[in-house]
């Protein structure tokens, strides 16, 4: 509580304690506070001026300190040598040494709109080259220095645009708040003097009524004037502003707000036209700001933009409209003399359900080169881009000059080869012939993360005198964009950087990488992508295999390629598989390595792979993220601890129900098919910890651990009052594994099938007999003892029928019997622990079951459980989860596969998938055809690998005890969106008398077993250059003189520390040839 | 009331249980206020804050008398003549501040004898709908606490068998402990926030201090109890310990729908539906998915704190008030191709500081978000169309704490607890008071 209100109100507010507030306990430290709700920024030139009316100079010609047109600081902010004098324009030239008098000092002045209180805040900032800028360059004036604290001028309600007029005299301000426009004589705001000049400007048709309705936003016809003349008594220049309500944007003519021409949209068609001559008198809107009129559907036009370059060979002065209920994009062509409209053409954004929110055009762009110069001049190739805020959380891009948009997400996969820098520099939206990256959502440049963008200008980074930048992703020449988000992040973007390559080099593959490389796409973050596994020795290089890569946690930061911070892991727990044997089991394909310091196998994903192998791996950098990847045999869907939400809970909790539908697991909020549960997937039911007591247990419920139960450590939620006189009716549930097939997938319901108990080195083509099940069941034993085969080893116990489970999926597999070995069961005994032997009425022998359908008693209260793949690997990222193309059908609830997904959208993959078709292509995998190969598929690859070297029949290993030797390994080959990976030995032919000599005719074993796990922290992904801003809500960034980047942020900061005061609001000025260098108003 | 105040104040008299009653035809300290559009009434939870009276009340506002009231006085400027309560005011005035408003004393809409009495400092009023023109609320109160409530029977609003006007709830009608049984825990301190599920009959109450989320059972024709309580559903802040859940809303659903709740604590939202077990056992929480609100405050420390949330009337968007930053958040919470709410962020802006609460009136291009900012007295009018942006800024009143629309009429109520007031805003899209402050129930203290 700050304000202090009536005693009574304050009474209660110590009686609450502050509580009514809702309890905030956090205490902020006085600040002063400049700003309040920045929302727009426009620029001006003041100072000294010699009243030349743009004559030649003369010394007795009076000298003022007034406001001028922007090209006078422009002037005196160009580049010069120190020891010479700050360039001057024509007639204001220094003539005190003939006489005359000296002209006062001149600077740049920021007019900072602020929407909450309605005024202007003052910025000034020296007219200096942008590379002398070092910090504390820019100050904030106190507009009124007899009121305490830092102010503004007072300009109208609500305003929420800015713009200074043509001449440079004026600044224009237009009111959402009063429907009207404001002019705030400059000249007034920066003298002396205490009061200032704001003028109401209503807006009016020719007749003379005045329109009422609410602007959205305005840009200025481009500055002009003469440099030497004194200002008029009113604005000069057309304003065009923005009416959503009217479907109007409005060319106001500032002196008298009278509309002089325009754009309107068709209610109907919503088509865009220009107003004709004898529709502009009559203009009319609803009456918004005083209520009373009616309000139409139509295009809402929210954003402009105007770009006059007189460079351009195509056409100088452009607007560019954007309304947020509609994809159609306006460019309109304006008349270069009068500002008016001539002709427009709509740009219709792919995807019909986007609005646009912001936009901005780039000057004309001569794109390409690498040379670390901007090329404009020089090449043929030139562009005029649009960019677009679209609701879709995406930045679209256009081509003004042909009016399409451009892809920026094609897949880099298929643009390996293409060298045409007009046609990367905007790529058709065409997905056959540019088919986009899997995952993209759209055409439009996707942020990062969950940012969603708020707005974009571009701007030119021109070349720096004596440069001594590396070139690296801070130093920028070229053309580049800002994108502010509401989280936040100002992302750096791509347009024409004339410092890196423009293409693939085929000769050395990691070279370049394309998405940095091509046009509209974020900026990296990450120095030295080219990094090769090399060491420098003297003139050469020399390729070095004992080496993971760069630290990837270095203090100075990560530098190099995607790449496994350390090689692939097996995490096998103990008791499974013996540790001598763990080589036995799958794992990532390993190349050679052939380096001056050793030779040695070293997996694809590794930096030292060969350039070719890593290139091909990791084929788009701007899809790999730095993350643990995990590939886990019958692993979870969904990994979300409590500081993640990628895919969902590992634990969910929901209801069970035993009925005429069967055993099925409900959950109201329909979460299935989001997680990606396919039949035959496997629900494994946690129960509760009975170790913390009845915590993980509703009220009334206890966590019930059967008497019987051998599994440690999990109990069953149940009724206080029921759990005895229930133990023995659920007594199978309680005491089994409580493992379930998914019988039926579907958003809201899994339909539960009790699982069998299922020889886990079962051949991936099935069984034969049962003589084949017990040789296969003493293997299995076999593999968790450290013992080389030809030695006695312990032998299954129990019993196995090989036999079709219609519970499981179909084993496809080329020439599978399609049986599997079930555990069979006399008794309860015979079972594996953890399994309960199910014989049916009439039976004498029955299976060993994981888990059987319990009576609904049992299941009464909320069910902890896990979704985990059924007989794959999960594929999963810490940051990018399981990923899946699963989709509700609409018709039948059932989740099923999206037809329309990218296959490479896919998040698991089975021991025996289709074979790889030979035609694809290695790195698009596509066939000639242009369709896709199945992925993940199987195929036998080259392995190298050290092999143990045995020197006699009794497995006695030589010296040395291994050696690098290269095998035909069978494999699967699996594409995501960031990788593709090989895994080796997905099964496993036995051993004949020694460890891993491969001489078994046991067929087609896999060794996998549920929790198997192959793992790697990757590193060296995308990583987007932010600037080095903490805005709390930057919501619009501009361009301003001598290319500064300027970014408002509108949010407030609320501190928690005394020594950094609370903010309502910052400005942030930035240098593009410098991103660290930094001014801050707040 | 003021005959009170001057008694305790001159002679020290000790004050007769008819002395503390409250008056039922006086707004004190509105909290949360609901509108039933079809009964033709707003419901208003008084606080007692000022532990004035022996009670906090529910008042009902009829909402035809305000409908006539504003529509004269937009017409035709009418001020209601007359001193209806005899206290020697005249009962209606033009506010000499705002020449559009209108103020009247608040018992010239408050329907006498249809409230009832609750506990002291209540904090928010959830409406359930039973069907066959009956209604209950659900109320939860800081002082006991518990959480009270009442049926209306299209009436009045009934929560003791005596059935006497403006009766004191009976204990059947304030929940304190789970299953209304005392040997079985009490609700966790602090309730703060309750939604009514009215496919669900179930409500659920968020608890300020502790993080825990309790659930009532709540059907149409049985017993109202504390079904389940789930304490810890947020972390603590590592700063400063606190832990709180805040923030409730139903997703609206043919079927019973996913309840999100927010955290004082975390920038995070979590989910969840109610299960009902086959043995008639009592329903319990079913914790879901969660989110993370990452789409603001990438370097504030994240989005927490959040406040009111609110959907649209179809579900397809989630409105959220947070704090840090002030930010009001749009969430689009449509249904996608996998049938599971996307609950990816939309877009946001920047709002007052110490928002509580936020309404939702108005669908397609009509719809609006509506914030009460607490501190400011103001209400921020957000326009979630495009780039989320701020509308209007309406001074409200001292200490806008809760708003409720009612569509139909286009009129939306905002309770100003800090001076016993009602702010009735004129939301119709085309009217020339859009926006404004129309009418206001109840004088302000000075």
């Amino acid at each position: 509580m700050r304000r202090l209100f009536a005693t009574r109100a304050l009474m209660v507010a110590v009686t609450l304690g502050g509580t009514i507030s809702c309890g905030d306990t956090t205490s902020t430290p006085p600040s002063q506070l400049n700003f309040d709700r920045p929302v727009d920024i426009a620029f001006a030139c003041y100072g000294g001026l010699r009243l030349t009316n743009g004559g030649t100079a003369t010394v007795d010609q009076e000298v003022v300190v007034a406001a001028q047109p922007i090209e006078s600081c422009n002037i005196r902010s160009g580049p010069h040598e120190t020891t010479e004098p700050t360039p001057a324009p024509p007639g204001q030239e220094n003539l005190a040494p003939m006489g005359g008098v000296p002209l006062p000092a001149t600077g740049w002045y920021g007019f900072i709109l602020q929407s909450a209180p309605g005024t202007v805040a003052v910025a000034r900032f020296p007219t200096k080259p942008s590379t002398a800028f070092t910090g504390g360059d820019v100050a904030v004036l106190d507009s009124d220095p007899l009121t305490p604290g830092t102010n503004g001028i007072s300009v109208g309600e609500d305003p929420i645009a800015i713009a200074t007029d043509k001449v440079g005299c004026w600044e224009v301000i237009a009111n959402a708040g009063s429907c009207d426009l404001s002019g705030l004589d400059i000249n007034s705001a920066l003298d002396a003097e205490p009061s200032f000049l704001v003028n109401r400007i209503p807006v009016k048709n020719a007749n003379g009524e005045v329109l009422r309705a609410k602007p959205a936003a305005m840009v200025a016809e481009p500055a002009a004037g003469v440099i030497g003349a004194a200002c008029p008594a009113t604005p000069t220049g057309i304003m065009y502003v923005a009416y959503p309500g009217c479907h109007l944007v409005a060319a106001v003519d500032t002196s008298n707000g009278v509309i002089v021409g325009g754009v309107r949209y068709d209610t109907t068609t919503g088509l865009a036209s220009v107003l004709q001559a004898a529709d502009i008198p009559g203009v009319s809107c609803p009456v918004e700001c005083d209520g009373g009129g009616t309000l139409t559907d139509g295009p809402r036009p929210v954003t402009l933009d105007l770009e006059d370059d007189e460079r351009a060979t195509m056409r100088a002065r452009r607007l560019l409209i954007g309304a947020d209920n509609s994809p159609s994009l306006t460019v309109v062509e304006l008349n270069e003399t009068t500002s008016l409209p001539e002709s427009l053409r709509p740009i219709v954004l792919d995807n019909m359900d986007v609005g646009i929110t912001s936009v901005a055009i780039a000057p004309e762009i001569g794109m390409g080169g690498s040379n670390g110069m901007i090329n404009d001049e020089l090449v043929a190739t030139k562009f005029n881009f649009g960019y677009a805020i679209a609701t879709d959380d995406t930045v679209r891009v256009v081509d003004l000059d042909n009016a399409r948009e451009c892809d920026t997400q094609v897949d880099p996969r298929v643009l390996q080869d293409n060298r045409s820098v007009g046609e990367l520099s905007c790529l058709t939206v065409d997905p056959v012939l540019h088919p986009r990256r899997p995952g993209a959502r759209g055409p439009g440049i996707e942020l990062f993360g969950e940012a969603i963008p708020t707005s974009i200008d571009i701007f030119r980074s021109p070349e720096v005198e004596n440069d001594a930048r590396l070139t690296g992703p801070s130093k920028l020449i070229g053309y580049f964009g800002i994108i502010t988000a509401a989280n936040g992040a100002t992302f750096v973007l791509n347009v024409d950087d004339d410092d890196y390559p423009d293409f693939e080099n085929p000769s050395a593959p990691l070279e370049v990488q394309l998405p940095l490389a091509i046009a509209h796409q974020l900026r990296d973050a990450v120095p030295e992508r080219n990094l090769l596994s090399e060491i420098v020795v003297g003139p050469m290089r020399d390729r070095i295999c004992d080496t993971n890569g760069p630290d990837p946690d270095s203090q100075s930061g990560n530098i190099g390629g995607p790449r496994a911070a350390a090689p692939p892991t097996r995490n096998v727990p103990a008791g499974i598989v013996a540790a001598e044997k763990v080589g036995l089991l799958p794992y990532v394909r390993q190349v050679l390595c052939e380096g001056s310091d050793s030779t040695r196998p070293v997996p694809e994903v590794a930096f030292t792979a060969p350039d070719a192998v890593r290139d091909l791996t990791f084929p788009d950098l701007r899809t790999v993220r730095d993350e643990t990847l995990t590939f886990t045999w019958e692993g979870s869907l969904s990994l979300d601890r409590a500081d993640s939400d990628v895919d969902g809970p590992a634990v969910r909790v929901s209801q069970l129900f035993v009925d005429g539908g069967g055993f099925r697991m409900v959950d109201q909020s329909a979460p299935y098919c989001e997680a990606g549960v396919e039949q035959y997937d496997i629900v494994q039911l946690r129960g509760c910890d009975p170790s913390i007591g009845d915590a993980d247990c509703a009220i009334g419920y206890t966590c019930f651990v059967h008497p019987n139960s051998e599994i440690a450590g999990v109990g069953a939620c149940m009724l206080e009052d029921e759990a005895d006189r229930l133990a023995d009716a659920c007594k199978d549930f309680l005491v089994s594994q409580r493992r379930y097939t998914v019988g039926r997938s579907a958003s809201g319901e899994l339909r539960l099938l009790p699982r069998k108990n299922v020889l886990r080195t079962t051949p991936v083509d099935g069984c034969v007999d049962d003589n084949q099940c017990k040789v296969l069941a003493d293997y299995a034993v076999e593999l968790s003892s450290a013992s080389a085969p030809f030695t006695d080893t312990p032998a299954d116990t129990h019993t196995w029928a090989c036999e079709v489970d219609p519970d499981r999926a179909p084993l496809t597999a080329p020439g599978s019997t399609g049986k599997r070995c079930l555990e069979t069961c006399t008794a309860e005994s015979k079972c594996t622990t953890g399994r309960v032997c199910q014989i049916a009425a009439g039976q004498t022998e029955g299976y060993c079951m994981e888990g059987v359908t319990p009576p609904q008693a049992c299941v009464n209260s909320p069910q902890r459980y896990e979704l985990r793949a059924g007989e794959a690997f999960t594929v999963v990222g810490q940051q990018t989860g399981y990923v899946h193309s699963t989709i509700r059908d609409p018709s039948t609830g059932k989740c099923t596969r999206d037809p329309a997904a990218h296959p490479f959208d896919i998040g698991r993959l089975s021991l025996t998938p289709p074979a790889c078709d030979p035609t694809e292509d290695p790195r698009t995998g596509r066939r000639p055809d242009g369709t896709f190969g199945p992925n993940p598929c199987s195929l036998t690859v080259d392995h190298v690998e050290a092999q143990p070297v045995y020197t006699d029949n009794q497995c006695t290993l030589g010296n040395p005890a291994t050696m690098i030797a290269s095998r035909q390994a069978p494999a699967v080959r699996f594409r995501n969106r960031s990788m593709t990976v090989t895994m080796v030995d997905p099964y496993y032919p036995g051993d004949d008398r020694c460890i891993r000599d491969r001489m078994g005719n046991l067929g087609k074993v896999p060794l996998v077993f549920p929790g198997y796990q192959v793992s790697w922290r990757q590193v060296g992904g995308f990583v987007p250059l932010v600037l080095p801003l903490q805005p709390a809500f930057p919501v619009k960034v501009v361009r301003g003189p001598t290319q500064s980047i300027w970014v408002i942020d509108e949010g407030d900061f609320l501190s928690t520390s005394i020594s950094q005061p609370s903010t309502r609001g910052k400005v942030f000025r930035v240098e593009p040839q410098a991103l660290g260098q930094v001014n801050i108003l707040q | 009331m003021r005959t009170l105040v001057l008694c305790g104040l001159v002679t020290g008299c000790t004050a007769n249980a008819d002395q503390v009653r409250p008056p039922d035809d006086e707004l004190f300290f509105p909290t949360g206020v609901v509108v039933a559009e079809s009964q033709g009434v707003a419901f208003v939870a008084n606080a007692n804050s000022e532990l004035r009276y022996d009670s906090g009340a529910i008042t009902v506002l009829d909402l035809d008398s305000v409908d006539q009231v504003t529509a004269a006085w937009n017409a035709t400027r009418e001020i209601p003549a007359g001193d209806l309560n005899n206290d020697g005011e005249t009962d209606c005035l033009q506010d000499p501040d705002h020449a559009e408003t209108l103020i009247c004393e608040e018992h010239r809409f408050i329907r006498q004898g249809a409230g009832v009495r609750i506990g002291n400092f209540a904090t928010d009023i959830a409406l359930q709908d039973l069907g066959s023109n009956m209604l209950r609320l659900i109320v939860p109160t800081r002082g006991d606490p518990s959480i009270a409530w009442a049926d209306w029977d299209g009436g009045a609003l009934n929560c003791n068998p005596s059935g006497d006007p403006n009766a004191l709830c009976d204990d059947e009608h304030r929940l304190s402990f789970v299953q209304n049984n005392a040997d079985l825990s009490g609700i966790p301190d602090e309730p703060f926030a309750a939604y009514a599920d009215s496919i669900g009959e179930f409500a659920v109450v968020t608890h300020l201090t502790s993080g825990a989320v309790t659930l009532i059972d709540s059907p149409k024709n049985g017993p109202v109890q504390v079904a389940d309580v789930l304490a810890g559903v947020f972390a603590a802040d590592p700063a400063t310990g606190v832990r709180g859940a805040t923030g409730v809303v139903g997703r609206p659903s043919s079927t019973a729908g996913i309840v999100y709740v927010g955290s004082r604590s975390e920038d995070r939202i979590q989910t969840f539906t109610v299960g009902r077990p086959v043995n008639a056992a009592p329903p319990y929480l079913l914790p879901g998915n969660w989110f993370f609100l990452d789409a603001v405050g990438g370097n504030t420390g994240g989005a927490s704190d959040t406040r009111g949330m609110a959907f649209n009337p179809d579900g397809s968007r989630l409105y959220l008030v947070n704090r840090r930053p002030p930010s009001l958040q749009v969430y689009d919470t449509s249904i996608g191709p996998t049938g599971f709410p996307r609950n990816d962020g939309l877009g946001a802006t920047d709002i007052c500081r110490q928002a509580s609460t936020v309404a939702i009136s108005g669908s397609g291009d009509a719809e609006r978000a509506y914030v009460t900012c607490f501190q400011d007295g103001q209400l921020y009018i957000i326009d979630p169309r495009g780039n989320v942006e701020l509308e209007d800024i309406v001074l409200v009143g001292r200490g806008p704490y809760a708003a409720a629309a009612a569509s139909t009429r286009n009129k939306l109520f905002v309770t100003n607890f800090l001076e016993d007031t009602i702010a009735v805003i004129d939301i119709a899209p085309s009217s020339s008071t859009r926006n404004r402050v129309v009418l206001k129930l109840g004088k302000a203290a000075n």
